[in-house]
């Protein structure tokens, strides 16, 4: 099975190139990152790349492979077309290899303010949610930061420090569609101006790539109508 | 060395899937209408001031170079008029989930290439009646 | 920054709610053109300057004003980073969009009062 992979050292080289290589006896059924694994194992030991948990929950070894955003963990070769090329997320500083700096990212996680915001004094126990209000979270809270649907989106690459990006405005809805969140104004107030989420375009790539099924689409969406409720 | 890191974005190897095509040519279309706009005034300027600008008009739009121009604004509009609607109707959360967004796009493609066909056909009916 | 008047949510509304206008006048005009023989002088200008129609192509000219104006800043600000370009490019846009409006307009009313 052939691999077609980006390589950049910033010790050694002036730009990235792509490097070939090859492996044999993969049996079907096998996720590209134990194929990854193989090759730093028997061919390269300098290939970098981001991985932890290797089961599609913490999110760290998100990368484009053959032009798509996806988890290589949960990748199977099977599906996917040779010479497989691997290249890092899309639109974000290369550091080595397949690892890019999130800097960025996490800079607008940080912005919409991800936890919850509650004035009144704290009750004894816990802040309860009905089981309906519990179910507004489902397909928000699931997100694991891996960084594939923002890479993946135009207005984040043409505007990487002004467009907060998919996975942040996914969070953002998190926490305006929490019935223990205290800052709903406040929060739909800091969204407004022509970049922060307005950059968003509906282009829907985002809800293509993210690996765990996720929609920041429909969520973007919901925050905009509320908006234009509260704004009426 | 932070500010010399490369940043991968090869736009010819990072696959566009179809709604982001569709997303992409709905802009490209509204850029051409755009650009069209001072042409559509001056036209629709000739058209009302007198049967000979009129006649100026028809003379203009059946140049043989204009035929193709006519093709292209009409994709345009056909395109940007129904990509439109998908994304009116994806914003009332219609064809927003992923299972949809392909055959969403679909649709409209499907409803673009119907009304070319259907404009084509009445176009070269007038012309030969 | 004065030029992207009106921020976010406000242009992101006015983009839909000229959008649905413009279908409506869209499918109207189509209606229009298969319904009757408008592609004659005479039978045109009948068309365009009975009071109904020309309100309703009044009304689709402000839409499409605002429509392809935030349509087109929207463009801007994605592609054109450089802060003084991309306020010459705007300022070109509103410059266009409204000498095109005033035309319009002026060929619109031209008839009414003659």
């Amino acid at each position: 099975m052939k691999f077609k992979i980006y390589r950049y050292n910033p010790e050694k080289d002036a730009k990235p190139y792509v490097q070939e290589y090859q492996l044999e006896n993969i049996e079907s059924g096998t996720m590209l990152l134990a194929a990854l694994l193989r090759i730093k194992d028997e061919l390269d030991e300098t290939l970098s790349f981001r991985r932890s948990c290797g089961e599609g929950v913490c999110g760290s070894d998100g990368m484009n492979i053959n032009g798509t955003n996806g988890l290589a963990c949960i990748t199977s070769l099977d599906n996917l077309k040779q010479p497989i090329e691997i290249k890092p997320l899309p639109g974000l500083p290369v550091i080595r290899d397949l690892i890019i700096d999130m800097d960025q990212f996490y800079k607008q996680y940080r912005a919409v303010k991800p936890y919850l915001i509650v004035n009144d004094p704290m009750p004894e126990v816990e802040l309860l949610q009905t089981p309906e209000q519990r179910e507004q979270l489902d397909g928000l809270y699931e997100c694991v930061l891996c960084a594939c649907c923002s890479t993946a989106c135009p207005s984040f690459w043409w505007n990487p420090d002004k467009f907060l990006g998919p996975a942040a405005l996914l969070q953002a809805s998190r926490f305006i569609e929490d019935s223990r969140d205290q800052a709903f104004e406040k929060r739909l107030e800091e969204l407004e101006g022509p970049f922060k989420l307005f950059r968003c375009h509906t282009i829907m790539n985002c809800v293509q790539v993210c690996p765990k099924g996720l929609n920041p689409t429909k969520a973007i969406g919901r925050i905009k109508a509320k908006m234009v409720a509260r704004s009426l | 060395m932070t500010d010399q890191r490369p940043v991968y974005l090869n736009l010819f190897k990072i696959r566009l899937p179809l709604p982001g095509i569709i997303s992409f040519a709905h802009r490209i279309t509204g850029v051409i209408l755009f650009i069209s706009l001072p042409f559509a005034v001056y036209l629709l300027e000739l058209s009302v001031e007198s049967e000979q600008s009129f006649e100026k008009a028809q003379q203009i739009l059946n140049q043989p170079v204009m035929l193709f121009v006519q093709i292209l604004l009409l994709w345009s509009l056909a395109h940007h008029f129904f990509a439109g609607i998908r994304f009116l109707l994806i914003d009332a959360e219609i064809g927003v989930e992923k299972s949809q967004a392909h055959l969403g796009s679909w649709l409209v493609l499907v409803a673009e290439a119907l009304t070319l066909f259907v404009i084509t056909i009445l176009m070269t009916a007038g012309v030969s009646s | 920054m004065s030029l992207y008047v009106l921020e976010g949510l406000r242009p992101w509304g006015i983009q839909r709610v000229s959008a649905v206008y413009i279908v409506v006048f869209i499918l109207y005009v189509s209606y229009s053109l298969l319904s009757s023989d408008v592609l004659a002088y005479e039978s045109w200008n009948a068309w365009l300057y009975h009071p109904f129609n020309t309100t309703m192509v009044g009304i689709f000219v402000i839409a499409l004003l605002f429509h392809a104006w935030i349509g087109m800043r929207d463009v801007v600000l994605d592609y054109v980073h450089n802060i003084m370009l991309r306020i010459f490019i705007l300022a070109l846009l509103v410059g266009v969009l409204i000498g095109c409006g005033l035309w319009v307009f002026r060929i619109l009313l031209l008839s009414v009062v003659s």
